[in-house]
């Protein structure tokens, strides 16, 4: 099969099996409902119980979780090729220390509000992922070509170590908040409303749209900078764009649904298992991905023991970190 | 009509010792040139100059008669063709390799065709550029030159890492590639200085030290001076490269 057949291939496959995820998340759970009930609701029929459960509770679970899928997917992909290392994950920056930081702080002064079915945590960790997002553009784009990504992984690392070190001195005084703000990082999708998908359908949106239309740029940025800027690209301006499409969408996944490890990491290496390196490929294979895989991940983490709920982490890590240890090791053979 | 005219040109990195002294440089014509001189004699430097990936220069540089500071990054890289010397590692296909030298100008299949035939690479197109040779790699990336169909070409060091069989497909190609335009190439290699150059530039700490054309004898002595080499040493520097004299 030539590799524009397999693509498309694919990408029907993919689509379909969102489709089916999303009808399954929806039946499944403590109150199983079967496909007729659910497609009542939609026709606007069904008890007001039944309409709870699916349009309030089960459906916006699943369009968060698929969102957010798609979003670590697609922010792993584009700092894995700003570093032309397939081994970075979307936290490699320190955003979700920052948030976790900016959670501290909201919980410290005491603010228990929402706006628009965003509490005010959420917005404080978004403000806070945002500043270090900021502050890491600034410092790389002062700096030559030539040292700024060394730069960037070093600034990232450091400031994510500040902000753990912040978060820990506090919860030396104040133990609940400490475990307030873990809470907060591991809530993954539970009490999932509308609002929350709606805050981060766009950032999805957006994001994709730019790597898709960057696709031929990230292919010939792959080679090595020099080639690249020889060829027309500012690499400045490349690794701005790539550090702000990665960063927004982690800060905003962190935001509406906490610290979901691997995702970001492993999805990016199924989608070049499935259709190679070409980026206009991959970033499609690895956003569907993304939107296919982590509400299966969150349908097992709820399904899978009868009446109780398995942290996402918990199923993400233990499907998700045996994975990367077999890229890891493959990749050490030079098998790569 | 100047394609390159370099005049007075010095550049330092941070602000330590100049890595190019005072260098002129003129070329009018197609035709192949080279920049001969040892490792760190500045040639990598001048050639990321002209491209535009170094700034903060001194003296003045003109491409195609206009100001290169007048260029904006999209235009210098539509009138120069650049190659480096280290062989990526890219993990695509030859043929988006190849398609990169219409980038960003879109791609113009039927000419891309064609030199793919000429150039005899129709049986590698699918395969992965990775996974090809050092020699192979070379030459898909010289084909990539060839699609770029630009104005001025400079390439750093063409034959590192090659076999002989690929020097010798390399040079033929930068020959054909020099009917049409201007080839410069930076190089330590003797041997292949002397087998393309037309016009040869040598250069030592940053300074053009001397100007050779293929005619010219060249003086052992001017040679000798370019790469460091003491005078006890020159017996063997000539049996070395197997010659009898300049």
């Amino acid at each position: 099969m030539d590799s524009d057949r397999k693509f498309l291939f694919y990408v029907i496959f993919l689509l379909f099996s969102i489709v089916l995820v999303g009808f399954w998340s929806v039946c499944a759970g403590q109150v199983k409902l079967p496909l007729s009930s659910i497609i009542d609701v939609f026709l606007g029929k069904g008890n007001s119980l039944i309409r709870t459960i699916v349009l309030d509770i089960r459906l916006p679970r699943f369009l968060l979780s698929a969102s957010v899928g798609g979003m670590l997917a697609l922010s792993g992909l584009s700092l894995q090729t700003l570093f032309r290392n397939p081994l970075v994950d979307p936290y490699f920056l320190g955003v979700s220390s920052a948030a976790e930081f900016g959670v501290t702080v909201a919980i410290l002064m005491g603010v228990n509000a929402s706006v628009f079915g965003i509490s005010f945590a959420s917005l404080f960790a978004f403000v806070s992922a945002l500043c270090l997002i900021f502050l890491l553009i600034r410092i790389s784009s002062s700096l030559g070509v030539e040292s700024s990504k060394a730069a960037i992984v070093l600034i990232g690392i450091a400031i994510s170590y500040v902000f753990s070190a912040a978060n820990n001195l506090i919860a030396l005084y104040k133990k609940d908040l400490f475990l307030q703000t873990t809470f907060w990082s591991m809530k993954g999708f539970n009490n999932v409303s509308i609002s929350q998908f709606y805050f981060s359908f766009p950032f999805l949106v957006i994001g994709f749209l730019i790597l898709f239309a960057n696709a031929k740029k990230m292919n010939i940025y792959l080679s090595s900078d020099l080639t690249a800027h020889s060829l027309g690209i500012d690499i400045k301006k490349f690794t701005v764009l790539m550090l702000t499409v990665s960063a927004l969408l982690t800060s905003v996944s962190v935001v509406v649904s906490g610290t979901i490890v691997f995702v970001g990491l492993f999805i990016p290496h199924i989608g070049r298992l499935l259709v190679g390196d070409e980026r206009k490929k991959l970033v499609v294979i690895t956003v569907l991905l993304g939107l296919f895989l982590l509400p299966l991940f969150d349908l097992v983490s709820r399904t899978v023991l009868p009446g109780q709920e398995i942290p996402v982490n918990t199923i993400v890590s233990a499907i998700g970190a045996p994975f990367f240890l077999y890229l890891f090791l493959r990749r050490k053979n030079g098998i790569h | 009509m100047e394609y390159i005219k370099v005049a007075n040109l010095s550049f330092s990195y941070g602000g330590e010792r100049d890595v190019i002294k005072n260098f002129s440089l003129e070329i009018n014509k197609n035709g192949l040139y080279v920049l001969m001189g040892e490792n760190g004699s500045g040639k990598t430097t001048l050639l990321k100059i002209l491209i535009k990936y170094i700034n903060g220069y001194r003296g003045s540089v003109k491409i195609l008669g206009k100001d290169l500071k007048e260029f904006s990054l999209k235009e210098i890289s539509r009138e120069i063709a650049f190659l480096e010397s280290e062989i990526p590692e890219i993990p695509l296909k030859v043929r988006e390799v190849l398609s990169w030298g219409r980038f960003p100008y879109g791609e113009d299949e039927f000419k891309k065709e064609y030199l793919i035939g000429a150039l005899n690479l129709s049986n590698v197109m699918e395969k992965k550029f990775s996974s090809l040779s050092s020699g192979e790699r070379k030459r898909v990336l010289l084909g990539r030159i060839f699609v770029q169909r630009s104005k001025i070409v400079l390439i750093d060091e063409p034959f590192n890492f090659l076999d002989p069989r690929y020097k010798i497909e390399i040079a033929d190609m930068l020959k054909i590639l020099s009917r049409k335009r201007i080839v410069l190439i930076a190089t330590h290699n003797l041997n292949a200085a002397r087998y393309l150059g037309e016009i040869i530039f040598l250069l030592k700490g940053g300074e053009l030290k001397g100007v050779l054309s293929k005619d010219d004898v060249f003086s052992l002595d001017a040679i000798a001076d370019i790469f460091g080499i003491k005078d006890s040493m020159k017996k063997e520097f000539l049996k070395f490269y197997n010659i009898e004299q300049y």
